[in-house]
């Protein structure tokens, strides 16, 4: 029988919620309300927090009347986020009770036909356990089943599916991080690590520059400690080749050359070598390597060549250089477009070095910021499980056996290139490679060429469109578990504010499915464990130093609020750093062992190809989170289809006109969209912002090649991926 | 003159972040389709440089609201503090009001076949809280205040913005504070 | 730009054609023997179905039909209230003069039998004569405030195109031109040539005036940038011109040629003509709404 996804709209839940949901009664206040619609039970709130990968990780309070998500508000109790939610959280009762969320498991045949059909969770876990134990019997080992899962839910136990692998043996696993690598490299190079000052320190910095971050779409909660930071008379500088509505409320703005941001810093530096600003105390007691670097930029760089590179004149290099060495202190923000570049993490890099030479890093209202990790230290409990006796893993370059890893940002080419044994299913969760990998194409063709592909999400987006089963994951709302930010300091319960709607399960009640049925179809063939209460699952997770960073004896009192991680507001101040030398490595042998400069040197950037001339720039949109809530009917309200921004005089070159239908492409693929002629953008640049828009192909990465940063294999595995050197045509579709 | 409430929203604070639409529609679980409040973003032929610039509109409750006057149902009524509150109890779904009103606020809710729009959260404002848009604007642009002759006067006030159409029509009771741009440089 | 309104449209137009008719019938009943009964009967009863249909049209317009009756509701400010209790009047106006109609004896055929008839008869044949003049007159009356009304419903400051006398007069013109068309086609063979000439005389006013007015409407609407819009959107519009050859050129050669041949007794002509004066006048009305542009918001989402 052919079922389409339709037939399971408006099942009984949906329908009973929606009405419950919108009550005018509410708005009137009028006596009309029958008693059928009377709510039977006080409103209840629950502490939730956003899993999603984004700076701000808000806490929010969720409103339950009924068992129903009624709304949602911001965390007053939450220091950074201050009791407001941005547009994308306000719209999740939306992604709750969406009729498109995917309700059971269900089974496509022939994959990609659309054919969707309900099965049983035991249908499901019978046919998924008894693939996985087919492969391990004909490969022998189970490398042939390869994991994929990245940001979809930052939570915790979410770490739960790194376990469900674990837990049946060595398997084939996409390693890596898209967004953020080559700066993490970067920092980890210079500093040991990432480790950003606290944001909301930044009300103490006397100027400011953001450099590639719109925190107005993706941090908005950052703005009031900027602007109280501007009203105690900072100056706030905005670098970046997108007039973003950051920029826009900057006091000035540097539409800088795409991938010159180093050349930019060395300028600075050189202007303020020149003019005797170093902080030579603090950049020699803390370094190594400084001097060596001044001589190579009194050698190299001219003011000259970093105008003529960045495209930034002279005067403002001198400006701003002035006024960052000598306002102190100084912050400054690097964000994550800017070093997705092919020198993207020399880049920040040089950006490092440049706060170090003015004595802004270590200190409170400074800083090289860029992000952190140090309040992650949870047990991941639910993501360690030895493999079952027996096992077979994949030999590696050092000799360890183990689990196989391929490169998250070359996903389809290093799938299809594994042949000892060859990769066979793919899992997936919390991870949409159809839609945010490179080269959709090859994506595609990947997994065509796939025995059995597994996903588990909430939407039939497009890579649940290529799967053979679909697991409908629940909520964060419907789970247990545990938040941190890897911008701000503050770590949150996540309640369960609802139950698990429909049939969904949470990643670590599948493993527990799965589990189940591995064992009972081969006994000892998985050692996830089978029980435990998602909120016990939860309490696994903390650990004495946990606690003794928030100050508390036990997680049960992150019900009350979040905590804020008790460190210093300025990351770095005590000057131990993680380096092999324990000094900021302006100058780092591990970088020269990776191939890499040792000094924070210029790197060309990579150039523009003769045959498609125009940079092709896809950064994060305001309505989504990569290809999360764009789909949802109100965020297709406000914002219905998507656009590519031109700048009125290269689209005049190519006859295209406000409205017009524009054919985007090169060598591998090709998109058409709407144009939007506005001169935010430069002339050689043309900007799309990435989302799964509802029931359209659209989708930035057809044109995009799996071209490597330079950084990322350090400290991530593998290195990030050059994003925004994405070169492409246009013409009037 | 009797009290008046509304909206003094700032150009120069707002960063387009549309928290303030969508927190509306959580507030109230609103139908896809009607938009109580939506931003607006400036034309940037507006401004001596190119800008993202915008402004949050929701219902202005209008001193002499055209919604009101003509909707034969009396539908609206207008509060002692100038709230225009419209009641889909009463609403027959006539869409006149969408007609007459130069903001667009009124819009029909195409499944319910009922007019709706913003009533300034007045339940809200009754318990003492503020509209929701307003508590949830980050940048603290969105503000709820008495429109009378001295927030007027004020320096920076204004009664309109570029795109809009003209108070005469309404004597809308919202005021603005115009955005302000800083230096740029541009490789244009 | 607005839509196409389809029960607006119908009601609006098939409204004016019934108040349009009885009108005319009291025009003609000006003089108690120019009214032949028959005609009162067939213009009341054509009339009163125009009005039920008109008035069903109007509830498609609405989103909540069954809560009709709350229009009433703003009578203090509501031109749209004011128009519904005006059509209802017009229309309990109507119900009498249906009854009247039963009551009506009938006709007196000219001539025939002329002799048979009682002192008594004449008598309430007068008193009948002069109580439908009455009847004809406060529904044509009430009928004429209710389209007036409703053209008061567009006159919105927010719609440069519509916020002046125009609506007003265009909805009187329609009610003009259409009443006495129809009122012809239902009278083709009961009114006397004179009572013809004069309502072919009378529709060609009604089109002069109706061309003449729009051009002057016309050239009032670019003063707006909304009222250019809409001048934009006519003039570019097939639609338009078609309603221009329709309702306008069309009949008036036709109108001319009928007068000037004195050819007034050419029923398929006149029926012709009417056929394209109402479809000329239905363009034009759709054409009301979907040239509207209000006043707005012109910035970007
Ligand atoms: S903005 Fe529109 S809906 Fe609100 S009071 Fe004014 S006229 Fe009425
Ligand atoms: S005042 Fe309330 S109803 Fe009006 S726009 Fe704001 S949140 Fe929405
Ligand atoms: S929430 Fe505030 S800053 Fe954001 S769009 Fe609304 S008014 Fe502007």
């Amino acid at each position: 029988m052919k079922l389409s996804r339709r037939k399971f709209l408006g099942g009984a839940v949906a329908a009973a919620s929606s009405i419950t949901l919108f009550n005018f009664n509410l708005l009137t206040g009028s006596p009309s309300a029958s008693a059928a619609d009377q709510p039977s039970e006080a409103m209840k709130t629950f502490r939730n927090v956003c899993p999603r990968n984004c700076y701000d990780t808000c806490g929010m309070i969720t409103y339950v009347q009924d068992g129903i998500l009624k709304k949602v508000e911001g965390d007053p109790k939450h220091g950074y986020t201050n009791g407001k939610l941005c547009l994308k959280g306000y719209a999740y009762p939306r992604r709750v009770y969406s009729p498109d969320r995917i309700k059971y498991p269900m089974k496509q045949t022939p994959r990609g036909s659309g054919n969707w059909t309900r099965i049983s969770w035991d249908e499901a876990m019978d046919t998924i356990a008894k693939k996985i134990l087919d492969l391990k019997q004909r490969y022998g080992s189970t490398l042939p089943i390869c994991l994929d899962k990245y940001s979809g839910n930052f939570g915790i136990v979410h770490y739960g599916i790194e376990g469900t692998m674990s837990s049946i043996g060595y398997t084939t696993r996409a390693v890596g991080t898209p967004c953020w690598p080559a700066g993490i490299d970067a920092q980890t190079y210079d500093f040991g690590t990432l480790y950003s000052n606290d944001p909301e320190d930044m009300v103490n910095a006397k100027y400011l520059i953001l450099w590639g971050q719109n925190a107005a779409w993706t941090a908005i909660h950052s703005f009031p400690f900027i602007n109280k930071a501007r009203e105690r008379g900072a100056k706030l500088v905005v670098i970046d080749p997108i007039l973003t509505s950051t920029a826009s409320k900057a006091d000035l703005y540097i539409q800088v050359n795409p991938s010159t941001d180093g050349a930019l810093a060395l300028g600075m530096a050189r202007y303020i070598i020149d003019n005797n600003w170093v902080d030579w105390e603090y950049a020699r007691a803390n370094s190594i390597g400084f001097d060596e670097w001044v001589d190579y930029i009194k050698k190299e760089v001219t003011l000259d060549w970093a105008s003529e590179k960045t495209g930034v004149p002279k005067d403002i290099i001198m400006e701003i250089a002035r006024e960052y060495a000598t306002a102190k202190p100084a912050s400054m923000w690097v964000g994550y477009g800017m070093q997705r570049h092919t020198n993207g993490g020399q880049n920040v890099r040089i950006i490092d070095a440049l706060g170090v030479m003015t004595g802004n890093v270590g200190k409170s209202g400074g800083g090289v910021n860029y992000g952190h990790l140090e309040t992650w230290g949870f047990n991941y409990n639910a993501m360690v499980n030895a493999a079952p006796k027996g096992s077979k893993g994949f030999i590696g370059p050092d000799g360890k056996e183990g689990d196989r890893a391929i490169n998250m940002n070359n996903f389809a080419h290093d799938v299809s290139a594994q042949s000892d044994p060859p990769v066979k299913m793919l899992w997936l969760a919390c991870r949409n490679p159809g839609a945010q990998d490179p080269d959709t194409n090859a994506i595609e063709k990947m997994f065509a060429s796939m025995e059995f592909v597994v996903t588990v999400d909430s939407f039939f987006n497009k890579t649940v469109e290529m799967s053979d089963i679909v697991l409908p994951a629940t909520t964060h709302f419907e789970d247990w578990d545990v938040m941190a930010s890897y911008w701000h300091y503050w770590i949150g319960i996540n309640e369960r504010a609802i139950d698990p709607l429909y049939e969904s399960k949470s990643d670590v009640e599948i493993a527990i499915e799965l589990s189940k049925k591995l064992n009972a179809l081969e006994p000892g063939s998985c050692t996830f464990p089978t029980s435990g209460t998602p909120e016990e699952w939860l309490a696994k997770e903390f650990n004495p130093g946990i606690h003794q960073m928030l100050g508390i004896e036990d997680y049960k009192e992150l019900i009350d609020g979040p905590r804020k991680a008790n460190m210093p507001a300025a990351s770095w101040s005590d000057g131990k750093f993680r380096t092999p030398s324990k000094k900021i490595e302006i100058h780092c042998e591990l970088a020269e062992k990776n191939g890499l400069p040792a000094l924070p040197i210029w790197v060309e950037e990579m150039k523009t190809p003769e045959k498609y001339p125009i940079r092709f720039m896809t950064p994060h949109p305001q309505h989504a989170l990569h290809s999360q809530f764009q789909n949802l009917d109100w965020m297709m309200t406000a914002n219905p289809e998507p656009k590519v921004e031109i700048h009125p005089v290269l689209a005049a070159k190519y006859g295209i006109a406000e409205g017009n239908m524009v054919k985007v492409y090169n060598d591998l693929g090709s998109i058409t969209v709407k144009a939007h002629l506005t001169r935010t953008t430069s002339l050689n640049v043309i900007v799309s912002y990435e989302s799964w828009y509802k029931n359209s192909n659209f989708n930035v990465n057809y044109t995009l090649k799996a071209i490597p940063s330079d950084m990322g294999k350090q400290a991530t595995g593998n290195d990030g991926l050059a994003f925004h050197d994405n070169f492409v045509m246009i013409e009037k579709a | 003159m009797s009290k008046q409430l509304g909206f003094l929203h700032n150009s120069e604070k707002c960063v387009g972040c549309r928290g303030c639409e969508m927190a509306c529609k959580n507030e109230y679980q609103i139908d896809a389709t009607p938009q109580w409040r939506k931003v607006f973003q400036l034309h940037e032929e507006d401004f001596s440089l190119p800008t993202r610039m915008f402004f949050s509109m929701a219902c202005n409750h209008c001193a002499n609201p055209e919604c009101l006057r003509v909707c034969p149902v009396e539908a609206y009524t207008k509060r002692d503090d100038g709230i225009v509150v419209h009641d889909p109890n009463r609403c027959i779904g006539c869409r006149l009001c969408t007609m007459a009103c130069p903001y667009d606020r009124p819009q029909i809710n195409p499944a319910k076949k009922k007019v709706e729009k913003c009533n300034l959260c007045y339940q809200r404002i009754d318990n003492g809280e503020q509209p929701a848009c307003v508590a949830a604007c980050i940048p603290g642009a969105l503000e709820l205040v008495e429109i009378n002759d001295t927030l007027d006067q004020k320096t920076g006030v204004l009664k309109t913005l570029p795109g809009l159409p003209s108070p005469k029509l309404t004597t809308p009771s919202i005021r603005f504070i115009g955005p302000k741009q800083g230096k740029q440089i541009r490789r244009d | 730009m607005g839509d196409w309104e389809w029960p607006l449209i119908l009601f609006t137009v098939l409204g004016q054609i019934a108040i349009g008719i009885i009108v005319m019938l009291w025009w003609l009943d000006r003089d108690r023997d120019h009214l032949d009964t028959q005609l009162f009967k067939k213009g009341v009863y054509v009339s009163g179905g125009l009005l039920i249909l008109a008035l069903l049209a109007s509830l498609f317009h609405l989103g909540h039909p069954e809560a009709a009756y709350r229009a009433l509701a703003h009578l203090g400010s509501s031109w749209l209230s004011r128009e519904i209790l005006l059509f209802l009047l017009t229309f309990l106006a109507w119900i009498n003069l249906f009854g009247m109609s039963r009551r009506q004896t009938s006709s007196r055929a000219i001539g025939a039998g002329a002799a048979t008839i009682t002192t008594a008869e004449i008598a309430a044949g007068g008193q009948q004569s002069g109580n439908r003049s009455l009847g004809l007159g406060i529904t044509s009356v009430l009928g004429l405030l209710g389209i007036a009304s409703s053209a008061m419903i567009y006159v919105l400051p927010r719609v440069p195109a519509w916020n002046n006398v125009g609506p007003v007069l265009f909805f009187l013109l329609t009610t003009g031109l259409l009443g006495a068309l129809v009122t012809l086609v239902l009278g083709r063979k009961l009114l006397h040539p004179a009572q013809k000439k004069l309502l072919l005389q009378w529709s060609l006013g009604c089109t002069i005036a109706s061309l003449l007015f729009y051009v002057i409407y016309a050239s009032m609407l670019s003063a707006s940038m909304e009222g250019a819009a809409s001048l934009n959107f006519l003039l570019s519009s097939p639609l338009f011109w078609a309603r221009a050859l329709l309702g306008w050129f069309a009949p008036l050669l036709l109108l001319v040629n009928l007068l000037k041949n004195s050819q007034v007794a050419k029923t398929n002509l006149i029926l012709t003509l009417t056929l394209l004066a109402g479809l000329g006048e239905v363009l034009g009305r759709a054409l009301f709404y979907l040239s509207a542009t209000g006043i707005q918001i012109t910035a970007l989402f």
